[in-house]
């Protein structure tokens, strides 16, 4: 015992769990609930009983039973606790490990790419596989890595002027070709200009892909994907909605939870990793807007959020 | 022709980086330790330094340290390339003189071709 382990904030903090998951806070209530529940055990004894060993016999037996349990409940808060700090590290080690590697990977088979010399067509699309599924790994990584920094609270957003309406249109061109191939449209509406406003462009364009990618990707084919951007009183609306499967109204609860998929996801796209709409929903809650969406089963679903802006004149 | 330091001790990103860079007309020098980078640096006085952070012998930031220090390499562009993402080190770097900071696993050899054209001018 030192010093520092009475400071119960520093210890809480070094946990990273909300105070009243802490172990140490937990102690500290539990002392309290003790001299509480003894102080009315030997109020209560001593009313039904003159006899002064028994009224302490019922305070030392109650006293007792409390602490075990006490005990118990702090303990197994400090190992889940502890079980959450290991785990979490352990993301962040790995998936640091694993970028180098892979950025490796990534960089020579573009290397051999680069020289139609050494990539005749057969071994070239061969090489295209795996860049394509490293490229895969390292979005798992990277999807990994953010829910990190956000869960230790490291996830910092840095707002820059910018358009959302050209973030936008640049989405649509990038997600073209995959439309095509999943025979979906992509249709965007939106007036022909939209001020300037001050947003973090990297985050925001990680979602609106991310929700451009899910549009397509659970459409059915022959549908269009219907992308909306208006600007409201003081904030940018954007929405994307398809015509596909749906969301299960036993799914609803849980979608924005991480490494949540729903049953009909899970069918329909199996490489998911369940992470990127708690990640979306963690940008859009940082940027200080909403998100959300709304889904009929085997008819519409439409995924949107909201950004407050300060415009640029 | 334009000469680029490429200060990296990952052999398969020098081997690629490199590649590209040559086949696009580029003279590159390689060097796979700080020490040696810094060394190749004041000897052969490049157009840019491409360098990475987690280096053997010399760290990146210690290199870097040491070219803006010295007269005849201070004026050198150097791009940090670098798998660390903290925002610690991204302040360290620009604070410290370097032109760029990119996150290796966030670009692909086109892209970090097409930033050192543009920071050449």
């Amino acid at each position: 015992m030192t010093l520092s382990d009475l400071n119960i904030s520093a210890q809480c903090r070094e946990f990273k769990v909300e105070l009243w998951a802490c172990p140490h806070f937990l102690f500290v209530v539990m002392g309290f609930v003790m001299v509480s529940a003894i102080m009315a055990t030997d109020y209560v004894s001593q009313r039904y009983t003159d006899q002064p060993e028994i009224s302490a016999l019922v305070v030392l037996g109650v006293t007792a039973v409390l602490f075990i349990i006490s005990h118990i409940i702090v303990q197994s808060f400090e190992r889940v606790a502890r079980a959450a700090r290991a785990q979490a590290e352990f993301i962040a080690i790995v998936s640091h490990q694993l970028r180098s590697p892979l950025t490796a990977i990534q960089w020579f088979i573009e290397s051999l790419q680069a020289d139609p010399k050494n990539c005749p067509p057969p071994f070239c699309e061969n090489l295209s596989v795996i860049h394509e599924h490293s490229q895969r790994m390292m979005k798992l990584v990277n999807e990994l890595l953010e829910v990190n920094r956000i869960e230790e609270g490291r996830f910092v957003l840095k707002a820059t002027p910018g358009s959302l309406l050209e973030l936008t249109k640049q989405c649509i061109r990038d997600w073209a070709y995959i439309a095509s191939q999943m025979q979906v449209r992509i249709e965007l509406k939106a007036p022909a200009v939209i001020p300037q406003s001050l947003f973090d462009t990297s985050h925001t364009r990680w979602v609106v892909e991310n929700l451009i990618n899910n549009s397509i990707h659970y459409a059915r084919p022959d549908t269009t994907v219907r992308i909306r951007l208006e600007e409201r009183a003081g904030e940018l609306f954007w929405s994307a909605t398809n015509q596909g499967t749906g969301i299960a109204s036993k799914d609803t609860k849980r979608i924005f939870e991480k490494f949540f998929r729903g049953s009909e996801s899970s069918k329909l796209q199996t490489e998911g990793s369940g992470l990127g709409l708690f990640i979306a929903k963690s940008i859009i809650q940082a940027a200080g807007g909403k998100i959300g969406f709304a889904s009929q089963e085997n008819q519409e679903t439409t995924f949107w959020f909201t950004l407050p802006t300060t415009i640029i004149k | 022709m334009k000469t680029v330091l490429f200060i990296e001790d990952e052999s398969i990103l020098q081997k690629s980086l490199s590649g590209m860079l040559q086949s696009n007309g580029f003279a590159v020098l390689q060097a796979l330790d700080g020490e040696a980078g810094l060394q190749t640096a004041r000897a052969k006085q490049p157009d840019l330094i491409l360098l990475d952070l987690v280096l053997p012998r010399k760290d990146g930031f210690e290199v870097l340290a040491d070219l803006k220090k010295s007269p005849e390499t201070k004026e050198i562009p150097v791009i940090v390339l670098t798998n660390l993402e903290g925002a610690e080190e991204v302040e360290r770097s620009l604070a410290g003189g370097a032109t760029t900071y990119l996150i290796k696993a966030n670009y692909n050899l086109k892209e970090v071709l097409q930033k050192i054209k543009e920071t050449l001018g």
